[in-house]
């Protein structure tokens, strides 16, 4: 399936993904919540079946992994991408050393990772695992048997993901797509799920995330604790002593803009595009780019990017108006969607 | 029974009301909708106002409270019952009489009946008088009373109408449970039923109605307004009323649900409802919120009687207004407008509220098969966890720094339960909940998905927040009702603090909260001995005393904070150490100590040992009602035994006008 | 930089601060105005406001901006983010209820 009717399934019906680049690792012991509490940027408020959406970071408080921390009973489990798997072990392992009765284990061994999203993925994942999951909060997991169905996805729309043993992971897939024939169910990769990532404002790890930035300039402050401290905390006390220099800003464009291509204003250039993806929903491109903070803000219609100079224009993101937001799983259905008359996708 | 309600002024109107199928969802006329989206209620119609006979100052909510106490009362023809003294009233209510402390209502109903024994308030919001109803049954099992009055009331204020507004979930027509449109209708009103043991009853010939074969409490542990969507705590409720009522699903041939008609609760109970009764999807589920609205405190009562009404007829009663099913909903929810008819001997009744604290009631036709009297099994005392003007303590507290009165100091609540998100509680949560944890801790408990399931919190309370109170009428003085702060309506509640305590630990067993006046905490404390001592489904039990005070209070020297005793099975003790038992305990009217003294004796038939009083006026600072000090009492006895200083000591209460208690610790 | 882009930037920020102190203050989040990003999300992850913060919110809006948001989910869908609301209260036609004229 190509990226563009792989974008439109995950914004109209429901779309299955293949989750290799999302690992997870179980975190047990007397002393796994101190350790985690040191190595995680999150407070750690959670209950039993609860999620926090945080990061990892280095010692100079660059992002090492994106991560769901989840709580289960007396453990934990994480869901990072990122690194890879033995970078992701390792960082934790080093970080724990320092803690006394903590395991950290691969548990992607003999596990297998299913995304699943888009504003009728609740109706194709309740057919599989039961009507519970429609009541299930954003952020929040249940257990279908050998299921573990976490509710959390980037792409702004209903988003799950589904743990499976490995032994029932295929039968989980065919299962799935099965019951999916008439929602349409689309199988997508992961250009597919960043492009969406992108149109809806969930950091990318891989793509924003590879610059020499902390959360202060990637507007992700929300992700970050401010009363302990954990790995990189330290350095991002000294970093906000001043004023941050840069900011991770969304543009639009009519003509297309590559990752790298330089931002002006006028005579200065002012920036760097990270990210950038044409959207076939809104019919046009849309790019994050690092500006100066001066110029950092939405509203300023005459950016000029790359060496062709294409016009851009900064606006507020999320520049599409996810169907998920006005989809109500108590009332409606992929088979009545013609019934209600719904806002259009493009903000 | 007796009932006053938005279609009836008594039970006999009721019945007649539920045959025409009608229901009293009107234009409100008491004051004015103009400025908000939703116009209509199910206001109690052509009430003639009495006169206050000598008290002034009393409003609706107390005149719907007697009439219906009354019709009860002479129905059960109680004047030629069992002796002033031996008959209690348990009282259900969310918010009361206005600008009164929820348990002066109760006191004011008990003396105008001249009811002269144990008088309890029970508030917890939409599910009080179910809850209530429940703990009256618990009352009679304990020989606390030979006949109980117990119910429900509240008033349709419009500070609870634009509370219900401001959170959105009134609906703009009529309520339509488990259909369309979304929202309930607010209503108001009073039931009452008398209870009595059925050999008392037979006994003066007095000829029973129905039964209440049992009752179950649960946390939903998820939100303030919300229910858990996965309907866990309605599930949990009605489980422990089955195995209390020593029944299985199949026996239950109707429920009479929540069914307040928001989006949130429909679905989600009925899930509750569909796996508690083992997927059972034929079962007959209605509500009767389409006919009376959501009377609040006095729904579970109202409610009852409706199912009682309806049952002993053979039939069930109708959900009205029933379009078209919503997706979730019961497939049989009696969608007509007369009640249908129907046999059946046992029918469950729930409801749920604000705070996530959920409780059901089983009604029989006929007087159950359970054993009497109960068999009662020990139980102890293993955590205790302070919070007042001595900073936090647990169990190595020492008894004297706990007779001083004062504030709170300022500490974080973070380092007590790390877990636990501080920002936005009121005090009164903050002290509940870090009493609540240290006592935990004091014990060596962890709390995780199981144990949650079968540890509860009875919390002993006489005022919501002040600072929560306040910033609710501030947001209506500075903006006006239309605008009022949703946020500070949720905490006007007196289980506001119990239901964030609940959700920040994980607890999900029984919940409820009592008021007495003063005495509260050692009555919960009471009550949670008695569910522990006689129940299959908690371990533990959180008998919590808390106080807040406001800013006036700084006249005498009243105590502020909350003590936590953490009560177990026998048999539930994860680690060594001096446990404190609960030998004996018992409740009876006001300035019946003695008695209740007596009866306690009896139970344990002591030696003559040298005994300890912690008497809770000596915890007190001042004498106006409070509940923490008889908590204090309690907890300085418990540390005192711990401590090996004695080996036996009474607990007691009887500061108040509503009830006297006394309990009896030993090593 | 060009003085009307200047002054154009400058408006924002000004606007961006009374939104994050209206934030700050009326739903009682334990943050300081730094550190609530512009682009922050309300709802589900950043701010992760409830469904009672939504109640409140939408009434300071009106009582501090002037922005009147309809109660049903298409005008909830408009509160995206922080930005979002600056973007709603500049371009109240009146200007805000306190705005100096």
């Amino acid at each position: 399936m190509n990226l563009r009717d792989g974008i439109l399934a995950v914004r109209s019906s429901a779309a299955m993904s293949r989750l290799h680049h999302v690992h997870m690792v179980r975190i047990r012991g007397g002393g796994a919540f101190d350790a985690i509490d040191r190595i995680f940027t999150r407070d750690l408020y959670l209950r039993d079946g609860q999620m926090i959406h945080g990061l990892l970071l280095d010692e100079e408080a660059r992002v090492f992994a994106d991560c769901y921390l989840a709580s289960d009973d007396q453990e934990f489990f994480l869901l990072g991408e990122g690194p890879d798997k033995h970078e992701l072990l390792d960082y934790l392992r080093r970080h724990a050393a320092a803690f006394a009765d903590v395991e950290i284990l691969d548990a992607g061994e003999g596990h297998r990772l299913i995304g699943l999203d888009g504003p009728y993925a609740w109706e194709l994942l309740a057919r599989l695992v039961g009507q519970e999951v429609v009541g299930l909060p954003y952020l929040t997991f249940f257990f279908f048997e050998e299921l573990l169905c976490c509710r959390a996805g980037k792409t702004g729309e209903f988003g799950y993901v589904i743990i499976a043993p490995e032994h029932t992971a295929d039968d989980t897939w065919e299962r799935l797509a099965n019951a999916g024939g008439d929602l349409r169910v689309a199988e997508v990769t992961l250009d597919v799920l960043d492009h969406c990532a992108l149109e809806s404002w969930f950091f990318n790890v891989r793509a924003e995330g590879r610059r020499p930035v902390t959360p202060l300039e990637l507007q992700l402050q929300w992700r970050i604790s401010r009363r302990k401290e954990y790995v990189g905390s330290s350095s991002l006390q000294e970093r906000r002593k001043s004023p941050v220099a840069q900011r991770l800003t969304c543009l639009v464009s009519d003509s297309p803009i590559q990752v790298d291509d330089v931002v002006r204003h006028g005579a200065a250039v002012v920036g760097q595009v990270v990210n950038a993806g044409f959207s076939p929903v809104r019919d046009d491109w849309v790019t994050l780019a690092l500006l100066d903070t001066e110029y950092a803000y939405p509203g300023i219609a005459d950016f000029r990017v790359g060496t062709e100079e294409i016009r851009a224009r900064s606006v507020s993101p999320p520049v599409v108006n996810n169907r998920s937001l006005y989809v109500n799983p108590q009332v409606h259905s992929y088979a009545t969607r013609h019934e209600t008359d719904f806002p259009a996708l493009r903000r | 029974m007796g009932a006053v309600c938005a279609v009836a002024h008594d039970c006999a109107a009721l019945d007649d009301a539920l045959d025409r199928g009608v229901d009293g969802i009107r234009p409100i006329l008491r004051f004015s909708t103009e400025e908000f989206l939703v116009h209509t209620g199910a206001e109690v119609r052509d009430w003639v106002v009495q006169p206050s006979g000598g008290s002034a100052a009393w409003g609706l909510c107390r005149q719907f409270a007697l009439r219906a106490a009354e019709e009860a009362a002479s129905q059960a023809r109680l004047v030629a019952g069992p002796p002033r003294d031996r008959i209690g009233l348990v009282l259900g209510t969310s918010l009361g009489e206005p600008d009164r402390d929820v348990h002066e209502l109760a006191q004011d109903i008990a003396q105008q009946l001249g009811v002269a024994g144990p008088v309890v308030t029970i508030s917890t919001a939409c599910s009080s008088s179910t809850a209530a109803i429940g703990i009256a049954r618990d009352l009679l099992a304990m020989d606390a009373a030979d006949a109980v009055i117990t119910g429900g009331a509240d008033v349709l204020s419009p500070e609870v109408f634009a509370g219900f507004h401001a959170l959105g979930v009134l609906s703009p027509g009529k309520c339509a449970p488990f259909s369309e449109p979304f929202g309930t209708t607010l209503g108001e009103g009073a039931g009452f039923l008398v209870l009595e043991r059925s050999q008392s009853a037979l006994a003066r010939d007095a000829e029973p109605i129905a039964t209440i074969a049992g009752y179950g409490l649960s946390a939903d542990a998820h939100h303030e307004t919300s229910p858990d969507p996965k309907g866990g705590g309605v599930y949990r409720a009605v489980r422990s009323a089955l195995i209390d009522a020593c029944l299985e699903p199949s026996d239950i041939g109707y429920v009479n649900a929540h069914g307040s008609g928001t989006e949130a609760n429909d679905p989600s109970e009925w899930r509750g409802i569909q796996r508690a009764l083992g997927g059972r999807a034929s079962v007959p589920v209605s509500s009767t919120k389409g006919a009376i609205g959501h009377a609040q405190g006095a729904a579970g009562a109202l409610e009852a009687i409706v199912t009682i009404l309806t049952m002993r007829r053979g039939l069930v009663a109708p959900t009205l207004h029933f379009i078209r099913p919503r997706r979730f909903g019961p497939p049989d929810p009696v969608a007509c407008s007369r009640p249908r008819p129907a046999v059946y001997d046992h029918a469950l009744c729930l409801n749920s509220a604000f705070g996530g604290s959920n409780a059901a009631l089983v009604v029989s036709r006929r007087p159950s098969a359970r054993p009497e009297p109960r068999r009662r099994r020990p139980v102890e005392i293993l955590g205790v966890g302070l919070v007042g003007p001595f900073g936090l303590a647990a169990g190595a507290a020492h008894a004297n720094g706990l007779r001083s009165g004062g504030r709170v100091p300022p500490f974080a609540l973070e380092r007590v339960v790390p877990r636990a998100d501080p920002h936005g509680l009121d005090p009164m949560s903050r002290f509940l909940t870090a009493a609540a944890a240290l006592s935990l801790d004091d014990a060596g408990v962890r709390v995780t998905g199981r144990t949650g399931e079968r540890t509860g919190l009875i919390a002993g309370a006489v005022r919501p927040s002040d600072e929560s109170v306040r910033a609710f009428s501030d947001s209506v003085t500075e903006r006006g009702l239309r605008q009022l702060s949703a946020h500070a309506f949720a905490r006007i509640v007196l289980n506001a603090s119990a239901g964030f305590c609940s959700k920040l630990l994980s607890l999900r067993g029984p919940l409820t909260v009592v008021s007495v006046g003063s005495g509260s905490g050692l009555a919960a404390a009471l009550l949670g001995a008695e569910f522990l001592s006689t129940r299959e489904d908690a371990d533990l039990i959180i008998a919590a005393g808390v106080d807040e005070l406001g800013p006036a209070d700084d006249g005498e020297e009243p105590v502020e904070g909350a003590a936590c005793l953490l009560l177990s099975r026998y048999g539930f003790s994860p680690r060594d150490g001096r446990r404190v038992r609960v030998a004996g305990w018992s409740v009876a009217g006001p300035c019946a100590l003695d008695r209740a003294i007596a009866q306690v004796r009896t139970e344990t038939d002591g030696e003559a040992t040298a005994e300890h009083v912690f008497d809770e006026r000596d915890f007190a600072g001042s004498a106006r009602p409070a509940a923490l000090p008889s908590a204090l009492a309690l907890a300085a006895a418990t540390l005192a035994i711990r401590r090996g200083e004695i080996d036996r000591a009474w607990v007691v209460s009887d500061a108040g006008c509503s009830m006297s208690g006394a309990l009896l610790l030993t090593a | 930089m060009d003085p009307s882009l200047r002054a154009l930037t400058e408006r924002r920020r000004a606007m961006l601060d009374r939104v994050r102190t209206m934030l700050i203050e009326r739903l009682n989040l334990s943050l300081t105005s730094e550190e609530i990003d512009p682009d922050t999300p309300l709802f589900g992850s950043g701010l992760a406001l409830d469904s009672i913060d939504a109640v409140d919110l939408v009434i300071h809006l009106e009582t501090d901006f002037g922005i009147r948001i309809p109660t049903d989910q298409a005008g909830r869908a408009e509160l995206r983010t922080v930005n979002s609301i600056v973007d709603l209260a500049l371009a109240v036609p009146e200007g805000p209820p306190d705005e100096p004229a």
